[in-house]
């Protein structure tokens, strides 16, 4: 029987498509902008279509010899960073989650306790310089290498999984590690797939700690990249000073950033669906039988 | 046996943390005392390098050097060894953020790896590094020994004398309790940018408003705002239009007296202060202001200043900080943001440049259809636009890490002294190379000005302008340098004939040119508290008979302590 398209029905498609223009509006306003010639950003109202289409923009954020260095970088960092601390979270996670582990309680109120406060940018800073990782991806990598939140997360979904597939395993003779990286990992696919892509996307966007850590240009992720440009022409010229400053200022400030929010965000955009397919996958999928 | 194994295991974990926060403690950085330069000594030796060791400096820059193109730091050095000094010059780039600049700076400076020059970026900034031991001094009678080519600049007047009534002034903001800290505050181009009173040339051609009826005065000022706003100027048969917001309010400020920084947010927000017959008065507390308020209250509930006003970057909505774009879509018609350098027409400089918020004007309207016009007189005549001066920011000359020994910083000094001497070496580092970077034009009295594609980020990459503070400051004090940079630019002319009309030149110099000891610890509380009151005011949100409470809350916070700290250095200067 076909159910009768409601006030109710029609109330959450009104919110729905609502949602969506809110979200989808300044994507194409921005994507116009990126498209257009500085008197477009200039002009007051939305640009949804363009009207006036260059690529001027794109072409001056791609030619900026670092915008390639910072591709790179942010590659490697991504990449390692990711698989340090989706390794390290998930077998933190996993001893923490066996009821049996001995005062289990008592350490993971010492993993929680950190959330509650931090040392600070300075403390921090001297922590990384004193381990000699300053100019090294390692100083991006370590410091936040297992977050208690993301520990806490995957620990209550290791806890979730039976403990009958890990005794059939001992029974037929698997260790540990066989145990954790043939049965429970497999059955954890939904939640290292989510974790793993706020991982992605916060090594991705992270620009601070680069700003920090990074002291030489040819070592700067993306985003500290697209920052300047988007900084650059934007500045107030210090008017205090008797600074000599060449007045051909790039006026396009708009449409320059607009281009470098895309050729950021483009990226992580595409690896969406393919990672979206593990978050609804349901799990127990073949399992226990009889 | 297995409650063994765990009482073992969990014994060895609870001694590992134990030792982690054991191993957290450590003795703090001890502090080093300001380095001070050596009495006068021989000089003289046999080896023709007089200093050789590598000195890094962190100026502000736009972007980083990239090391493949820099093509002037091997032309420096080379032309320093001439001299007899050996340096390898290091670029080192903080942040093009100005705030994430300090804040980089300040994590360098605590962890020991500050660079050995860098700009405080702020006078108030300068006071606690030196409070902190973090910058070096010396004395001015070994700077006069090291420096002679920069200090016959300043003691001279700068070029051609004019600054020479401002010569006690810039050596006084280079010492801090009688020491020298960084160079005299030198900045010919003080008055670089002034700012100018706009109109929209096309709403006065609507209606009906030629050049002899620009108004003069504050009334017909006001009177043709409420044209703007009433009349319908942009013609398209809607009540769309404004008279002003952001900037002309501040003009309408010291059409009674004084200037406070209030409203606009590119005047890096200051409390100003003014000498009334030897009594120092704080700007954001005369009662002129009252008067400004009750005007500027009238025309908003009239509807003639964008309600927009108050928001946080004032007229600019994004993009180059000069661009009003209220102003260049017609949204109000007058605009006093930018400054005649960012609103000259082509064939001013070259029969290819303009301003750079001239070409947004035209790409926008297809005309530059606008109008310099007088700043508008109050009842006693006051009227003006934002004016520095040469009072400028000391903030932005260099500073020296105090950990550098005696001989480093002296040579340092005497490199510095040499560009200022060297009329080459000067125009090197700061413009580049002549034909390739910049050329001079072909006028009488000849201008350098970079060539076309050559903006600030370019320049940065390639090594011009990355060492600036190795010059001691934002540009080294070389007269050949300053003339073509400064005196000799065809935009001054255009500047200086535009307002040498009656009514287009005015403003206030602020009395007080240096911070105190409680600037930058007041400031920001009494900068908020001042901006929320004025656009309360403004709105109708708050009667105009609050205005006494107003500078009596101003003062117990704080205006007070400032305002004494102010009186007590006017009464040092006497």
């Amino acid at each position: 029987m076909q159910s009768k398209f409601g006030v109710f029905d029609f109330i959450c498609y009104a919110a729905l498509i609502l949602m969506c223009v809110t979200i989808l509006v300044p994507f194409l306003h921005l994507l116009t902008l990126s498209f257009s010639p500085s008197y477009v950003a200039t002009s007051t109202g939305l640009h949804l279509i363009p009207t006036d289409i260059t690529l001027d923009n794109y072409k001056r954020v791609f030619e900026y010899r670092f915008v390639w260095i910072g591709y790179g970088n942010t590659l490697i960092r991504t990449v390692l960073g990711t698989a340090m601390q989706l390794f390290t979270t998930a077998i933190g996670a996993y001893v923490l989650s066996k009821k049996y582990y001995p005062h289990r309680t008592f350490w993971t109120f010492i993993i929680v306790f950190t959330m509650f406060f931090g040392g600070g940018l300075i403390p921090t800073y001297l922590l990384v310089k004193g381990l000699g990782l300053i100019n090294k991806y390692m100083s991006l990598i370590l410091p936040g290498l297992v977050s208690a939140f993301n520990l806490v997360i995957m620990r209550n979904f290791f806890a979730a999984i039976p403990e009958d597939y890990e005794e059939s395993c001992m029974i037929d003779g698997a260790g540990r590690f066989t145990i954790f990286f043939k049965i429970i990992v497999p059955l954890s696919t939904p939640i290292i797939a989510t974790v793993g892509l706020w991982l992605v996307v916060g090594h991705w966007n992270a620009w601070f700690d680069v700003l920090l850590y990074m002291q030489k240009p040819n070592l700067e992720t993306l985003q500290i990249v697209l920052r300047r440009i988007i900084i650059q022409g934007t500045q107030a010229i210090d008017m205090s000073s008797g600074a000599v400053f060449s007045d051909q200022q790039a006026t396009s400030v708009e449409g320059l950033k607009a281009a470098s929010i895309y050729v950021a965000t483009v990226p992580i955009l595409c690896s969406y669906p393919f990672v979206q397919r593990y978050f609804v996958k349901g799990i127990m999928i073949g399992s226990l039988k009889g | 046996m297995k409650r063994v194994t765990k009482t073992v295991t969990t014994t060895l974990l609870a001694a590992l943390m134990a030792l982690t926060l054991i191993a957290g403690c450590s003795t703090p950085p001890t502090t080093t005392a300001p380095t001070t330069a050596a009495a006068p000594g021989p000089t003289a030796t046999e080896d023709p390098i007089k200093w050789s060791g590598t000195v890094t400096v962190a100026p502000y820059m736009f972007s980083p050097v990239d090391e493949s193109q820099n093509v002037i730091k091997p032309l420096i050095e080379a032309k320093l060894l001439e001299y007899g000094y050996d340096v390898d010059l290091q670029s080192v780039f903080y942040d093009n953020d100005t705030s994430k600049y300090r804040e980089l700076l300040n994590v360098h400076i605590v962890s020991g790896d500050a660079a050995d020059i860098f700009e405080p970026k702020g006078q108030a900034y300068m006071m606690d590094y030196y409070d902190q031991g973090v910058i070096a001094s010396w004395e001015r009678s070994r700077f006069e020994e090291l420096c002679p080519n920069i200090t016959k600049f300043v003691t001279t007047g700068g070029v051609d004398g004019r600054l020479i009534n401002y010569v006690d002034m810039f050596w006084d903001f280079a010492l801090i309790d009688g020491k020298m800290v960084t160079v005299p505050g030198f900045a010919e181009a003080g008055t670089a940018l002034p700012k100018v009173m706009l109109l929209r040339g096309d709403w006065l051609k609507n209606l009906g408003v030629g050049e002899a009826d620009l108004p003069y005065t504050l009334d017909d000022f006001i009177k043709l705002m409420y044209r703007f706003k009433n009349d319908d100027p942009d013609n398209n048969g809607k009540n769309d239009t404004y008279g002003f917001s952001t900037s002309v309010i501040r003009a309408i400020f010291a059409s009674f007296w004084g200037y406070t920084s209030f409203p606009d947010p590119y005047m890096t927000s200051r409390i100003e202060f003014y000498n009334f017959d030897g009594t120092m008065k704080c700007g954001d507390t005369l009662p002129t202001n009252k008067q400004a308020l009750e005007v500027l209250r009238k025309c908003y509930a009239d509807g003639v200043i964008d309600p927009e006003f108050v928001a946080k970057d004032g007229e600019n909505t994004g993009g180059y900080w000069a661009i009003s774009q209220g102003f260049i879509n017609g949204k109000f018609g007058a605009s006093c943001h930018a400054g005649l350098g960012h609103y000259y027409p082509p064939g001013v400089r070259s029969a290819d440049t303009e301003g750079s918020v001239a070409k947004e004007y035209f790409a926008v309207n297809g005309n530059r259809d606008y109008v310099y016009a007088p700043w508008p007189a109050g009842p006693e005549g006051n009227h003006g636009g934002w004016s520095l001066g040469p009072a400028c920011g000391i903030g932005e000359n260099a500073v020296y890490n105090a950990k550098m020994d005696t001989a480093k910083l002296e040579a340092i000094l005497s490199m510095m002294d040499i560009i200022a001497g060297d009329d080459d070496l000067a125009m090197l580092g700061v413009y580049g190379i002549e034909g390739t970077h910049w050329q001079y034009n072909d006028a009488e009295k000849p201008a350098a000005i970079f060539k076309e594609g050559m903006t600030n980020e370019v320049l940065n990459t390639q090594g011009i302008m990355a060492y600036r503070a190795f010059y001691g400051g934002p540009a080294p004090l070389n007269e050949h340098l300053i003339r073509v940079n400064y005196y000799n630019d065809p935009l001054n002319d255009y500047i200086f004939t535009i307002q040498g009309k009656p009514g287009y030149k005015g403003g206030y110099n602020r009395d007080l040119y240096e911070d105190t000891a409680s600037t930058s610890l007041l400031k920001a509380e009494l900068i908020g508290y001042r901006d929320e009151t004025f656009i309360k005011m403004i709105r109708g949100e708050m009667s105009l008979d609050e205005y006494d409470n107003y500078v009596t809350e101003y003062m117990k916070r704080g205006g007070d302590t400032l305002t004494q700290e102010a009186q007590a250095w006017l009464d040092a200067k006497k």
